[in-house]
């Protein structure tokens, strides 16, 4: 197995480093850590640490995630174990390299607390390359905006898990769009629904955190 | 209040958690949020007596009671202009025992520490044709929830005697309140509640909640058994997975609430129908923002999908919080007492 194929199978496996006793036959083991840092001791381009190690990866754990393979706590330890690797990289990515696919403001809106859903979603996007910027949980629609006005070709994903605090969301949209900023937004959390999302006027909707990946893709016309 | 209000008779209702009844739709709720219970009665409702009284003019055949217990799971409270209530949300990341030191010095709710005056109450209070339900839950939640979610889902793996001995704490406190509830003879149904899934599925895998949780459940179902009575589970999200753990292991006898965005009624009708009497199952989501002509429409649906077969009692897809119209809540009801017969 080559270098990054480990570096792949690691992440999916969410095997962090050989302290790490995830999972328990790769215990002692090499992980994404060490892998990482090896490959690029070897002179492996990061690029293709990224593009065929880190984000192929986590693309499999998004599906496996998707069809109840896997569930919550492993798809943590994968995103966990592309972090150590994608951490080490980072300081090699030029600032707007085109690795970078897009940034994506993310953050539970105002009256809720909830973040499992939401952490997983920027975990997900972060694996697949974007750069996340998570304001975290109950946050106003001013904070929303100034990250907007900050960012005026980002994404912004919102998260709620209630349905009295899903009509925050609508409020968020039309603040951005009387400040006449056009990022585009796409929701998700337990109670909302792709009617809903229309409704109020975001551009898109993922029902978890692997369809935020292809969402995410598609509002910024990347090929998936 | 509801021009077609029925008399309660709770041994109807029992029957219909076992699945037997085949003539009338019953109504169930897991909670109703007291400012929607003052807006109705135009009082607060919190005494005992109150309580039996809302229930009863609200079409429901039993009230259900929990003991007292305090555990402290490291909540935030989020301030929201927009609603009438603070709402409480453990942190996902940071709990209250996340390695064992805490947990030696978590001072840990004792077995005496329960506490069931308001049960002991209802009991003396409850009128023939009413019943009581004993209810509580959440082992696997306060696990999480005292642990964090994140340092929960990492010591699974990382330190699973940890994981081992929250759930025992836990489960063996939970449990002693079933013990106790099924000893007191007008306690004629259990409830237990825990959301183990999502919308799309489990939140950990089948074998985790078969060596950690369903023990409990297991042992729990049968004090229901031993005594002949109902057993309802309440879990949000979709549970097909674990279905034949919930029904032919832990013997529950009855499935709430039945989330639309999770699983859909008719499907779950068709599917273990024979073995379960579903309740619940009318979008809250839809209760908060429709109208009450809809709702009716959407109850109407339900009905037409138990004509026939029974093993329905209706309600909302999780609870009736303040924040759901009333005018839909009674529109909901008005409809299953007025048309859920046959």
């Amino acid at each position: 197995m080559s270098i990054l194929e480990s570096i792949k199978h690691c992440v999916v496996q969410g095997h962090i480093d050989a302290g790490s006793k995830f999972p328990k036959n790769m215990e002692g083991q090499e992980g994404v850590r060490e892998l990482t840092r090896k490959a690029i001791d070897e002179g492996v381009a990061v690029e293709d640490i990224l593009t065929q190690g880190l984000i192929p990866a986590m693309t499999i754990v998004g599906q496996r995630y998707e069809n109840n393979e896997i569930f919550v706590p492993e798809m943590l330890f994968s995103a966990k174990a592309m972090k150590s690797g994608l951490e080490l990289i980072k300081p090699f990515l030029l600032e707007g390299s085109d690795l970078i696919l897009g940034k994506v403001i993310v953050g539970t809106v105002q009256g809720d607390l909830h973040d499992i859903g939401k952490n997983l979603v920027c975990m997900m996007l972060e694996g697949a390359g974007f750069e996340i910027e998570d304001l975290g949980i109950n946050i106003p629609a001013a904070k929303f905006l100034e990250a907007a006005k900050n960012n005026p070709k980002a994404l912004i994903g919102m998260s709620a898990l209630l349905t009295v605090t899903m009509k925050n969301m609508k409020s968020v949209i039309e603040l951005l769009r009387s400040n006449e900023l056009d990022n585009k937004v796409f929701i998700g959390g337990a109670p909302v629904t792709p009617a809903f999302a229309k409704e109020i006027g975001a551009e898109g909707y993922a029902k978890n955190a692997n369809q935020a990946v292809q969402e995410a893709k598609r509002l910024l016309d990347i090929k998936a | 209040m509801f021009s077609h209000l029925r008399k309660p008779n709770f041994e109807h209702f029992q029957k219909t958690l076992f699945n037997k009844t085949n003539d009338y739709i019953p109504l169930i709720e897991l909670g109703i949020h007291p400012d929607m219970r003052k807006a109705i009665m135009g009082k607060p409702v919190t005494s005992v007596k109150d309580e039996i009284s809302f229930m009863r003019s609200m079409g429901y055949d039993f009230i259900k009671v929990q003991p007292g217990i305090h555990l402290e799971t490291n909540r935030s409270i989020a301030k929201n202009a927009n609603v009438a209530a603070d709402r409480s949300w453990s942190s996902e990341h940071d709990g209250v025992v996340t390695d064992w030191e805490s947990f030696e010095k978590y001072q840990w709710a004792k077995i005496s520490d329960l506490e069931y005056s308001r049960l002991e109450e209802a009991g003396k209070l409850i009128p023939d044709d009413m019943g009581i339900i004993g209810q509580y839950g959440d082992i696997y939640t306060t696990v999480w929830e005292m642990m964090g979610f994140e340092n929960f889902s990492m010591k699974m793996y990382e330190d699973p005697e940890l994981i081992s001995a929250m759930f025992d704490k836990i489960g063996t406190l939970v449990y002693s309140m079933f013990e106790t509830m099924v000893s007191m003879d007008f306690v004629k149904v259990l409830w237990y509640s825990d959301d183990i899934a999502y919308s799309s599925g489990l939140m950990v895998s089948p074998d985790f909640l078969r060596e950690n949780l369903f023990p409990y459940l297991k042992r729990i179902g049968e004090l229901a058994k031993k005594r002949n009575i109902p057993f309802i589970y309440h879990s949000d999200g979709v549970l097909y997975d674990v279905m034949p753990d919930l029904i032919d292991e832990i013997g529950i006898t009855s499935l709430h609430p039945v989330e639309p965005i999770s699983m859909d009624m008719a499907e779950l009708k068709d599917r273990v129908g024979d073995k379960l009497c579903l309740c619940g199952g009318i979008d809250v989501d839809q209760l908060c923002r429709a109208t009450p002509d809809e709702i009716k429409l959407l109850t109407r649906n339900f009905i037409e999908i138990a004509k026939g077969k029974g093993g329905w009692c209706a309600g909302s897809s999780n609870s009736i919080p303040e924040y759901v119209k009333p005018e839909n809540y009674l529109a909901m009801i008005e409809t299953v007492l007025k048309e859920g017969s046959w």
